[in-house]
């Protein structure tokens, strides 16, 4: 019996002999990576394989998302087309500032999506142990895991208003060209650091993972003109949040605003050393983790 | 030695949640907790090639203890070391030598077709290719997953996604294996193969099994020695056997009467053996230890004096003694 029943499920696979070529299985495995980073790619392509398949669900994700930012624009081109300026900020110059924050926003939500995922369902349903039990680093499987290519259409958004915006301003140099993608990068670092140290609460304290949700509200205001708000206000997203390191600081060099070069200089230390220091917290908190149901 | 704990122990600062509103409120604003004990001052030791079965009731700090050794958690204090690592301290080095399998939750991705998961876990445990196709088909004899490598993990049954689960575990031929009621809710079947390719993994590759159960009978089937546990603390260690032994060797005589029982002859009957007797509607029942006391010559001195219709000797199953052990460890 046991023989023709499988067969109906399938190909007979104990009937091969061994050593003859072929793939018995029809797994597409090429063996062991060659590097640990041509690992985390195999890994991360999986995960986006599995994440284009619900097309449906991706479609509607995007337009979502591309619609809130859509919005914003409207929002802006309304605003500008009855006042010329605020506060000495012109059209073209909030919407490059605009660009880069939305192109930071953006890849910080394909990459790190995983930190909204932390607490519910790693730390509270303990799915951090299966992550434990691989040999690789507990962050980035997290970050892979909930890899988001959904909002790739915003980072693409953020490099159109970007271009849109281009004309209306003065050339910029050939360095500040080679810079810019080292901006935004370090922009993500800075978003991406700062809401890490804030999720390491989550092994301290038991909640939902509302607290990052909080902090991340507040990094809405990386996209306005830090002389816009009031002092205290300008001090906090500078030295307590520091989301004016996200795009304001590097974008003002580019507007040729000096008051504010000293910024854009440190901006790439801001965001590798916050997000190294939020990594190696975040590494230290791991230790406190408590499976749950022991 | 392939596992040394020494004096291993585990606390958890344990708060209980208060009531009401103002209860969460003074809650948000309290620092520690309880402390609660898990696993309390654990010795052992496991040789290469073993297979121990951890029993206990639930709460014993069975899977305290296991998730200890495979790196999951920190010990609060006492020393833990396997194969020479400190499971927690090198936590990625540890892992690659163990499988680790739960019985309550998947470690495959949710949303990936098995065979998918299967080539992710080759890649990070680095399985030649070669190798890999071996395991594949081993598996598939043994636990018959092949028509399930291309269905979704969400969408497996329970037996299904166990075996598949136990697959995963054993992707890198891992020389340690770590099962935590790998087979709770699984049907005779399915609950037969797991247990046959745990056996003859051990039997062939030497692997060494440490196995958390419920199921007697598995331990039976799997373990050579067994780890009575409670409180964290380890009650008896040794073979079924001696467990078995050590839990009593308890018989019970089940004798029906004609008409009503007289206990005055029954007493009488009984004068001076090592026997409790209970009482029940034209039944008698006697407990007694097989070492202490033949059930011929209680029979005999029973039928000498009551009106016996009919009679069975039952050993007392491993379950109830353990059940009786925890009552009287307890008491």
């Amino acid at each position: 019996m046991r023989p023709s029943s499988r067969s109906v499920h399938g190909p007979s696979f104990g009937r091969r002999p061994a050593g003859q070529p072929g793939d018995t299985f029809g797994s597409g495995y090429p063996g062991p990576a060659r590097s640990r980073l041509g690992l985390w790619l195999r890994y991360a392509a999986m995960r986006a394989k599995v994440r284009l398949a619900y097309r449906g669900d991706f479609a509607l994700h995007a337009l979502g998302d591309l619609l809130v930012a859509g919005i914003a624009i409207v929002f802006l081109v309304s605003l500008f087309s009855h006042i010329p300026h605020i506060r000495g900020w012109s059209f073209p110059e909030i919407l490059f500032l605009w660009g880069m924050g939305e192109v930071s926003t953006g890849l910080f939500f394909v990459l790190f999506q995983g930190l909204w995922a932390l607490n519910q369902q790693y730390l509270l349903r303990g799915e951090m142990d299966r992550v434990l039990l691989r040999p690789l680093d507990p962050y980035g499987q997290i970050m892979v895991d909930h890899l988001n290519l959904e909002d790739l259409p915003i980072v693409l958004l953020g490099l159109a208003m970007i271009g849109w915006a281009l004309p209306g301003l003065p050339a910029f140099s050939l360095a500040q060209w080679l810079l810019l993608p080292l901006f935004l990068l370090c922009g993500v670092l800075v978003l991406a650091g700062t809401l890490t140290l804030f999720s390491c609460l989550g092994f301290l304290i038991h909640h939902r993972g509302t607290a990052i949700g909080v902090v991340y509200q507040a990094s809405a205001f990386n996209r306005y003109p830090l002389d816009i708000f009031p002092r205290p206000l300008q001090r906090l997203l500078t030295f307590v949040l520091p989301f004016a390191f996200i795009a304001f600081f590097p974008a003002s060099w580019y507007l040729g605003r000096t008051e504010w070069l000293l910024g854009a200089a440190v901006q790439p230390l801001v965001g590798v050393g916050l997000f190294v220091g939020a990594r190696w917290l975040w590494g230290r908190a791991l230790r406190r983790y408590r499976s749950p149901g022991s | 030695m392939l596992i040394e704990a020494h004096q291993l122990r585990r606390t958890f600062s344990s708060f209980e949640r208060r009531q009401g509103l103002s209860g969460a409120v003074r809650d948000l604003f309290r620092t520690g907790g309880q402390e609660r004990v898990a696993v309390e001052g654990l010795d052992l030791r496991v040789r290469p090639g073993e297979v121990v079965g951890f029993i206990g009731p639930n709460g014993a700090g069975k899977s305290t203890t296991i998730k200890m050794m495979t790196g999951v958690l920190a010990p609060s204090s006492g020393t833990l070391r396997v194969g020479g690592l400190e499971p927690h301290r090198q936590r990625q080095e540890h892992v690659r030598r163990i499988g680790v399998v739960y019985g309550q939750r998947t470690q495959l991705w949710w949303d990936l077709a098995v065979i998918e998961a299967f080539d992710l876990l080759a890649g990070i445990f680095e399985v030649p290719a070669a190798v890999y196709r071996q395991r594949l088909e081993l598996f598939d004899r043994e636990l018959g997953i092949g028509p399930l490598l291309r269905q979704p993990v969400r969408e497996l049954s329970l037996g299904q996604r166990m075996r598949c689960d136990l697959a995963a575990a054993l992707i890198h031929a891992p020389p340690l294996l770590f099962l935590d009621e790998p087979t709770i809710g699984l049907d005779v079947e399915v609950k037969r193969r797991i247990r046959e390719l745990v056996a003859r993994l051990n039997r062939e590759e030497g692997t060494t099994v440490l196995l958390t159960t419920h199921d007697l009978a598995e331990v039976e089937a799997l373990c050579p020695r067994v780890v009575l546990i409670d409180h964290g603390r380890i009650l008896l260690d040794g073979s079924v056997g001696e467990l078995r032994e050590r839990l009593g060797g308890w018989r019970r005589l089940v004798v029906e009467l004609e008409g009503e029982v007289d206990p005055g002859a029954l007493s009488a009957a009984l004068e001076g053996l090592p026997v409790t007797p209970t009482l029940t509607a034209g039944q008698v029942e006697l407990r007694f230890r097989r070492s202490e006391l033949s059930a011929p010559l209680l029979i005999q001195a029973l039928s000498a004096r009551l009106p016996v219709r009919d009679l069975s000797v039952e050993e007392e199953d491993i379950e109830e003694a353990v059940a009786r052990f925890y009552g009287e460890q307890r008491a």
